[in-house]
């Protein structure tokens, strides 16, 4: 009997484990609201900020709603939001990435809120608060289903110092940047410090030589409608990377030295000459190497027929985006706006300039308090042209992958750029409708 | 009829104890598993209903170029462990089991990357074997063997036996503490016997501790098996599984398919063909040891 006894005490021990979540929420009065985000830990001011606020929120607004913070570092929250999705169990609001490939299946399944329905109730936000063509990357048939928070542009970064000591100029053009890779090379110094390991960073930087080719702005726009990658243009720009390979313009091991943190890491120790940066880079670079470089146009190539110095690559980076499920349960409906409309409001985009992001929102900040690598970018890149890079316009997942797998065995010479190209198709062709 | 109804209250004193741990295998462990061959079934993007769609995903992985090439690149890393693993733990369980000083002391420190995370130690590895900048390349400059410098990371002829490598490192220790424990239970009287018959240690060793620790050897080796087929946390530290798919094993390709591609149909078939390869190699490997017993 005592041994019957002690099994049903281990058995009723266990039932909290499968009803544990569920006990909490019963017995709860003020409705609980998921919020899933990836800007947290303390790597940067930007992440610090930015969770403080979530903090702030959740305490004092404790008697009206119970704010449940997901935090998924990094794109572990793509990982998290997709497992979620796929339990149906969507948080309630959660920070995303834009483009076919990421929100396309969510709206076609009528998962999220379009920002006009949210607009409309919300007390302070309106959609003429954010400029039109941040939305370009969450529009789908003519609706927006992501509020833009933060955009970037990527610059080039050269190593002024390094270039004095070896008695080189900036290079404007192709030829000059071969020699300048000749005397760096002799001297143990990587060229350009771009690497490729899951496309980051190698994507970038192939399309700072595509864009300047004939047709490779104009023939990749409509890659999500016509899947046709193979052209002259990306086949030249595959070329050109192959070539740069062999004069030993990039790091040898182009997947260990793939990435941001590496790419900076060499530059920052001064053994690579330029990187293509973004704002989020900054913080990661040391002052005293900053201090001696100078933003730049990337040299003109000999076939260019759009000058690298009226173009730069840019975006939205990331989203806010809201789960209609949870819009329409009316216990949370009117938590969501005060929420939303909290994390939205011109304070924490300010925060977000102020901690070297570039807000999406249209915002007045004083410039003389900004990061002054922030401003000298938005000084560099104010007036030029802004192209998507090509990651953003691909129509699905699987052609994406096919994407950045062959930008990483490009840039590690394992494809010829013909292969590149016609691997890259096949993922397109894979999925065509 | 005493007996009878003793037998009947222990079973059941015995399917109480033991019904927590089965209610928790269930939901944790076969309910899952069944989930999984219903979703390889099907043609599902993690959004929806799944489609029914019978072997299409079996076929389609089997056709496929990609799956064989990675499925190569998981049986390297099985050979590798098979290889290297194992008799690298035997041979250092031995050299423990032959009472060295301190065996205790050596048993902790071969055993402590056991605990380390894998990511952790594959992120090592990937700095350790960064041609630019790591020191790999570096000591073979020093030591007068820069002839055989490679771009470990980036080759797509050498980067998946840079993969495995840690793999191997980290679990020989695993090995050797399971080997050890079969050592441990073999008569001292028989060793002593042995000695005093003229045996050397290398007869010792092949005749006599192999094969009464056979069983715990063949242990390290099915739990080998099955560590390899569902190997991830190198791979992905290490390359993301590239070059392309060079380096990528079984585990990297389903989590790219699944939660990269959105394809939860075909990632829950190729999870199901690692759990059955899995059983296969092990029963394949149970067969050929048996008989070698």
């Amino acid at each position: 009997m005592k041994k019957v006894f002690i099994a049903l005490l281990i058995a009723l021990a266990m039932v909290p484990l499968f009803a544990g979540g569920e006990a909490e929420s019963s017995s709860s009065s003020v409705p609980e609201l998921r919020f899933a985000y990836n800007w947290t830990g303390t790597a940067t001011s930007k992440d610090m900020e930015f969770e403080s606020r979530l903090f702030e929120y959740r305490d004092a607004h404790a008697d009206e709603v119970s704010l449940v913070l997901e935090p998924s570092p990094d794109m572990t929250l793509q990982d998290k939001i997709k497992v979620d999705l796929a339990a149906d169990d969507l948080p309630d609001v959660f920070l995303y990435w834009g483009g076919l490939s990421n929100i396309g299946d969510m709206v076609a399944y009528g998962k999220l809120v379009d920002v006009d329905t949210y607009c409309a109730e919300s007390q302070t936000l309106r959609k003429e608060d954010w400029p039109a063509s941040t939305f370009g990357d969450s529009t789908v048939d003519g609706k927006a289903y992501m509020f833009p928070i933060s955009t970037f542009k990527w610059f080039p970064l050269y190593n002024k110092a390094l270039f004095d000591q070896y008695g080189l100029e900036i290079p404007t053009t192709y030829e000059e940047l071969k020699e300048c890779a000749k005397v760096f090379s002799e001297n143990g110094i990587v060229t350009i410090g771009v690497g490729s390991l899951g496309g980051e960073y190698g994507h970038v930087y192939y399309n700072e030589i595509l864009y300047q080719l004939e047709g490779g702005v104009d023939e990749t726009r409509d890659l999500n409608v016509d899947y046709q990658f193979a052209s002259d243009a990306t086949l030249r720009a595959a070329e050109y990377v192959a070539e740069m390979k062999a004069l030993g313009m990039f790091p040898n091991d182009t997947i260990a030295q793939g990435g941001s943190s590496q790419a900076t890491a060499l530059y920052t120790q001064s053994k690579c000459a330029m990187i293509l940066c973004a704002p989020w880079l900054i913080d990661t670079i040391d002052q005293a190497v900053l201090d001696t470089s100078v933003i730049a146009p990337f040299p003109k190539l000999p076939d260019a027929v759009v000058d690298p110095a009226t173009f730069n690559q840019g975006s939205v980076s990331q989203g806010l985006c809201i789960s209609k499920d949870a819009w329409d349960d009316p216990a949370k409906h009117d938590e969501i706006i005060k929420f939303v409309d909290y994390i939205l409001s011109d304070e924490t985009f300010n925060i977000l300039a102020l901690t070297n992001d570039l807000p999406a929102k249209n915002i007045e900040v004083d410039e003389s308090q900004l990061n002054p690598w922030i401003a000298k970018s938005i000084e560099a890149t104010n007036g030029q042209e802004t192209y998507q890079p090509l990651w953003f316009l691909l129509p699905t997942t699987e052609a994406s992958t096919a994407y950045i797998d062959n930008i990483d065995m490009l840039f590690a010479g394992a494809v010829t750029p013909q292969q590149f190209v016609d691997n890259v198709q096949a993922g397109f062709d894979e999925n065509r409708p | 009829m005493g007996l009878k109804a003793m037998d009947r209250k222990r079973y059941v004193n015995a399917a109480l104890f033991t019904f927590p741990a089965f209610i928790l295998f269930t939901v944790l462990v076969i309910i899952p598993v069944f989930f999984s061959v219903f979703y390889s079934l099907t043609s599902w993007k993690g959004i929806g209903d799944p489609v029914l769609e019978g072997l299409d995903n079996y076929i389609t992985l089997f056709k496929s170029d990609t799956y064989w090439q990675i499925m190569m690149n998981t049986i390297r890393m099985l050979l590798a462990s098979f290889f290297f693993q194992v008799p690298m733990g035997i041979v250092l369980a031995y050299l423990l089991y032959r009472k060295t000083r301190c065996y205790k002391v050596f048993r902790f420190i071969y055993f402590l990357p056991v605990v380390i995370a894998p990511i952790a130690i594959g992120i090592i590895f990937s700095i350790l074997f960064n041609s630019d900048i790591g020191p790999i390349n570096k000591l073979l400059d020093v030591i007068h063997l820069g002839a055989l410098k490679r771009n470990w990371l980036s080759d797509v002829n050498v980067v998946v036996n840079i993969v495995v490598l840690p793999q191997v490192w980290q679990y020989v220790g695993y090995t050797l503490v399971i080997v050890f424990a079969g050592m441990q239970a073999i008569d001292d009287e028989i060793l002593e016997s042995a000695e005093i018959d003229g045996a050397n240690a290398l007869q010792m060793f092949f005749k006599i501790v192999i094969p009464m620790s056979w069983d715990s050897i063949v242990v390290a080796f099915v739990l080998i098996i099955s560590g390899s087929l569902k190997s991830f946390d190198y791979s992905w530290a290490m390359t993301k599984g590239g070059p392309g798919n060079a380096s990528a094993m079984l585990a990297v390709y389903m989590y790219k398919t699944a939660f990269v591609n959105n394809n939860f149909g075909r990632g829950s078939a190729i999870s199901m063909t690692i759990m059955l390869f899995s059983a296969l190699f092990t029963y394949v490997f149970k067969r050929i040891a048996n008989r070698n017993d």
